[in-house]
Order: C-alpha cells, then sequence, then structure tokens
C-alpha cells in the first residue's frame, strides 16, 4: 500500500520533470544551429534593429539573430553574468570603454553607427512659446526630464544644461524625472508638462503623427551620444556576427536607422 | 487506504508548492548579506519604505470607507442601472493596470477638469496625492466585491429583526450589520493593503517614479534592476515579500479566531 503510493507520486514527479525539460528545450528552439546570434542592444534602437534584423535574416536564410534590448546597466549587467552574447549595440560609445576595460569587446570591431541627439519636445502648437534651453528655466515651465542615472537622455540634459549654465533655472521648474523615456512623451502629449528633452529618434515618431514639436538644440550647446557596434570577445560565431555588423553598418543598413528618425555619422 | 486519483492529487499540489516555495526562497539567498545589509539601509530604501507604507495605508482606509456603503447598497437596494453600476465596478479588475494609469493621466490632463482641479491650485499628476489615488482605484474593485459577497451572505431578517424593535435604519447598520461583517470587512482591508502596495504601472505612470521622490517599492525594485543594482532590486523584493506575508499571516490568525 505505502510503496504503491510512493510510486504514484514518483511518477507525478517524473512526469512533470520530463515535462519541464521538454518545455525548456522546446522554449529555448533545442538546437543551436551554426547560423545563430545573440545581440545585446541600447533600447533606443529596438525599431531600427527589429527592421534589420528581419531584413538580415531574409537575405541569409537559415540563420537566426536574437535580439536582446535593455539600458547600458542592464545589458552590461548581461554580458557580464552571462558572457555568452555575440555582438553589443549599446545607446552610447562611452559603454564600450567600460567593456574594454573588462575585456568583453574585440577593440578591432567597435564601430560607430549613427547619433542619439538629444532635442526639446513641446506640446504642439508650442503654446508657451519655448525656443531653446534658456526657455525651459522660465518661471511658470514644467519641465519632464529623464531619470538622470537610469536613462541615456537624462545624463545628456544634465550635460547640457550645465554647458548653458542654466541647471539651477530649470531644475527648479522639472516635475519628474523618469524612469523611462517613452514617459516623458506620454506626459508631453497628455498636457502633464510643457516641455522634454528626449532623443531626436523617439520625438520624430510622435511629431510625425503631429502630436508635438520639436525644437532643435544647437550643436556647441547639445551633448550628442553615438550609437556604435562592437564583437564580444567570447562570441561562438564570428563570421556570422561580423556578417550582421557589415550589414548594419552599410549604406543599405544606415538607410533603416535613417528611416527611423537617427542621423549616421558618415554622413 | 488512500485511493489512487487522491494520492495523484495531493502529491501535484505538493510538489508545485514546493517549486513555489524554492522560487520564492531563492530570492533570499541571492544578495550577498553584505550587499543586503547596505541596501536595507540605503536612504533610498527608507524613503521607498515610508512612501509606499503611508500611501498605502491611507489609500486603503478610503477604499473601505467608500466600498462598505457601495457594497451595502448592491446587496440590500435595488436601483436604476444596478447592473451597470456592477459590470463598471469589475472592469479594473479585468484589464492591466496601466490602462487605468493611462486613463488617470488623460482625466488630470489638458482639459476642462484637470486645468479646473490646477487653477484651485490641486496638483495630482507628479505627486503624492497622485500615488493615492492610483492605488485607490486599483484596489477599490476588489474591496467591494469581498464586503458585497459578505453582505449577501448575511440573512437580512436581523436587520429586520432589530428595526421591528425600534431601531433606526443608520443604528441597524452600526449595531448589526457592521458587526456581523466586521471579518469581511478586515479581510477586505487586508487583500487592499496588499493590493495598494503591490501597485506598479498605475502608479509608475500618476507618481511618474521619480527618484526618492515618488518612487514606490515596486518601482524601486524595477528602477534598480534597469540600472544592475541587483541587490538593491532584491532587497526591496524581499521587503514586498515580507509585508505581504504579515498581512496574510494576520488575515488567517484573525480569521481562524473569529469562527472558533
Amino acid at each position: 500500500m505505502d510503496t504503491k503510493n510512493i510510486a504514484i507520486i514518483a511518477i507525478v514527479a517524473v512526469i512533470i520533470i520530463v515535462a519541464g525539460v521538454y518545455a525548456s528545450g522546446v522554449l529555448t528552439g533545442g538546437n543551436s544551429a551554426s547560423g545563430n546570434i545573440t545581440v545585446l542592444a541600447g533600447a533606443g534602437t529596438m525599431k531600427a534593429m527589429n527592421e534589420l534584423k528581419t531584413n538580415f535574416e531574409k537575405e541569409h536564410p537559415g540563420t537566426t539573430v536574437n535580439i536582446q534590448y535593455g539600458n547600458s546597466g542592464e545589458l552590461f549587467a548581461t554580458l557580464s553574468s552571462q558572457k555568452s552574447a555575440d555582438m553589443v549595440v549599446p545607446g552610447d560609445l562611452t559603454f564600450m570603454d567600460n567593456a574594454k576595460s573588462k575585456g568583453y569587446i574585440d577593440n578591432s570591431t567597435v564601430k560607430p553607427i549613427v547619433y542619439h541627439i538629444p532635442v526639446i519636445a513641446v506640446q504642439k502648437g508650442n503654446p508657451k512659446n519655448i525656443t531653446s534651453v534658456k526657455d525651459l528655466g522660465k518661471s511658470g515651465i514644467k519641465v519632464a526630464l529623464g531619470d538622470t542615472n537610469g536613462t541615456a537622455v537624462g545624463k545628456q540634459s544634465i550635460k547640457i544644461l550645465n554647458k548653458t549654465g542654466d541647471l539651477v533655472a530649470v531644475k527648479s521648474n522639472v516635475v519628474v524625472y523618469a524612469p523611462t523615456v517613452n514617459q516623458l512623451l506620454t506626459y508631453l502629449t497628455s498636457g502633464q508638462v510643457d516641455a522634454a528633452i528626449v532623443t531626436e529618434d523617439i520625438a520624430n515618431t510622435s511629431a510625425s503623427e503631429g502630436k508635438i514639436e520639436i525644437i532643435q538644440i544647437p550643436e556647441n550647446q547639445n551633448a550628442i551620444a553615438t550609437i556604435g557596434v562592437g564583437l564580444t570577445t567570447f562570441t561562438k560565431n564570428k563570421d556570422l556576427a561580423m556578417q550582421f555588423e557589415d550589414y548594419i553598418t552599410s549604406s543599405d543598413g544606415l538607410a533603416v536607422w535613417k528611416k527611423n528618425g537617427f542621423k549616421p555619422v558618415n554622413q | 487506504m488512500k485511493s489512487k486519483l487522491e494520492v495523484t492529487f495531493i502529491s501535484i499540489s505538493f510538489i508545485f508548492t514546493a517549486l513555489l516555495f524554492i522560487i520564492i526562497g531563492s530570492l533570499f539567498f541571492m544578495p550577498s548579506l553584505q550587499g543586503f545589509v547596505q541596501s536595507l539601509f540605503s536612504e533610498e530604501m527608507a524613503t521607498a519604505f515610508k512612501l509606499t507604507l503611508s500611501t498605502s495605508v491611507i489609500a486603503a482606509l478610503s477604499v473601505i470607507l467608500i466600498a462598505v456603503p457601495t457594497a451595502y447598497s448592491l446587496s440590500r437596494y435595488n436601483f436604476p442601472l444596478k447592473n451597470i453600476v456592477k459590470s463598471i465596478l469589475d472592469l479594473p479588475m479585468a484589464f492591466p493596470e496601466i490602462i487605468l494609469g493611462i486613463a488617470l493621466l488623460m482625466l488630470f490632463g489638458n482639459n476642462l477638469f484637470g486645468n479646473f482641479l490646477q487653477s484651485l491650485g490641486i496638483n495630482i499628476v507628479f505627486t503624492t496625492t497622485g500615488i493615492i489615488i492610483a492605488q485607490f482605484f486599483v484596489a477599490f474593485p476588489y474591496a467591494v466585491r469581498i464586503i458585497y459577497s459578505t453582505f449577501n451572505y448575511i440573512n437580512p431578517r436581523y436587520e429586520l429583526v432589530s428595526r421591528s424593535l425600534g431601531y433606526g435604519e443608520f443604528e441597524t447598520f452600526k449595531n448589526i450589520t457592521i458587526p456581523l461583517a466586521k471579518s469581511g470587512i478586515f479581510a477586505a482591508l487586508v487583500v487592499t493593503i496588499a493590493r495598494c502596495i503591490g501597485t506598479f504601472a498605475a502608479v509608475l505612470l500618476v507618481g511618474g517614479g521619480t527618484y526618492l521622490r515618488t518612487e514606490t517599492l515596486p518601482i524601486a525594485i524595477y528602477y534598480n534592476l534597469s540600472l544592475g543594482n541587483i541587490d538593491m532590486a532584491i532587497t526591496a523584493s524581499i521587503i514586498l515579500i515580507l509585508i505581504s506575508f504579515a498581512a496574510i499571516f494576520v488575515l488567517e490568525k484573525y480569521a481562524n479566531e473569529n469562527t472558533g
């Protein structure tokens, strides 16, 4: 009687374990064919990178490009804990310096691709008549910025305000430091704030729909980041990773970046 | 002699409960002790903890205060549009809370109502008030649900007897209905507090999630994960688990004392 019960319990446990192992095998694709690479990319590159991935896979049947998105902190954590990705496409090239010093990046493969340009986004029709960074410090203006630790654009905003000397005035107008950049546009379009500093590529999507307006920041006041690419030192499929890097930096690839609101470095 | 079915079912429930326990328990072994202690006594954690607890308690008490009359009228009275009211109250439970967050933003945004509140000097978005309002609407339907079924279980005859003995409507409600519904209301309070503490997306959108200002514990987890501060994120998770555990423990203990 007891042995019978134990036998039933054991069978149930075995079924569950087998099912679990089987499911995990199915979920990871099961086969590690030679045509797989994993890319760690900045969250801000998502639209462009997804399009580039689709095009590349179409042109090279049988290859798969897996992309994991995150901000710099997340990408770095993944890189240092898993040591398994083939390529990184961070939202700012300074990321590479940190990763290089740890020996994660193959220095000879690092290339700049496009610029991440901060702009001032304002409500449709620009009701508060904001024309420059200085205007963000005027009384009665509500400003939204990205979090100054967690988002690249938040860090860039502080650099810009330091350059123009408006840091103190603008800081007193900031009503929110949002942990995600997309929140900034939500607050702008719903009328919670009068202005936000966001990157041009993100602003373009909303501007093209006529929801917001973009005010450029002059180059001498601006803090422009560069999106780049590099192969990791632990890549297992260097040939394919190199092919993908060549494609996203080629003129065809750059056309996709441009379409998504980015400005190529070499043009 | 246990039947095959019984043994199978019990072993399934045991194995999966054990799995869940291992999953939750593994969190406790992730951070280094030093990292855990450092995170626990950091300014960010203290601020997030205080903010979470104070907003949740205020929101939960307000929820109960409004949910009791709402649930009572749904349970005892007939009024026009009653079914529509019931469906509307159930809605927020069915859709993701981020939708509620967006809806609240639109309501308090650049429109008649939003501008009217602004002209009175009432700011809701990006403030603690906004956090409380977001928590309130996320938790409110759950509280109404629980208290409504509690009132349904109470036989109206007790109330009728009290009325026939000459007590007024309000006295009857206060001296008969509420004491009979006490454990249900208490259960609703615990669930409501837990819901308020755990509210994430709506609070992130309406409060803004500004570091050290409108950063509640769930936002602290999300924020620190995105920065790669794993110790900080896990410490915040552990605090949330302990709070939930305490809430459930109090609830169980209280329920047991009441039933015998």
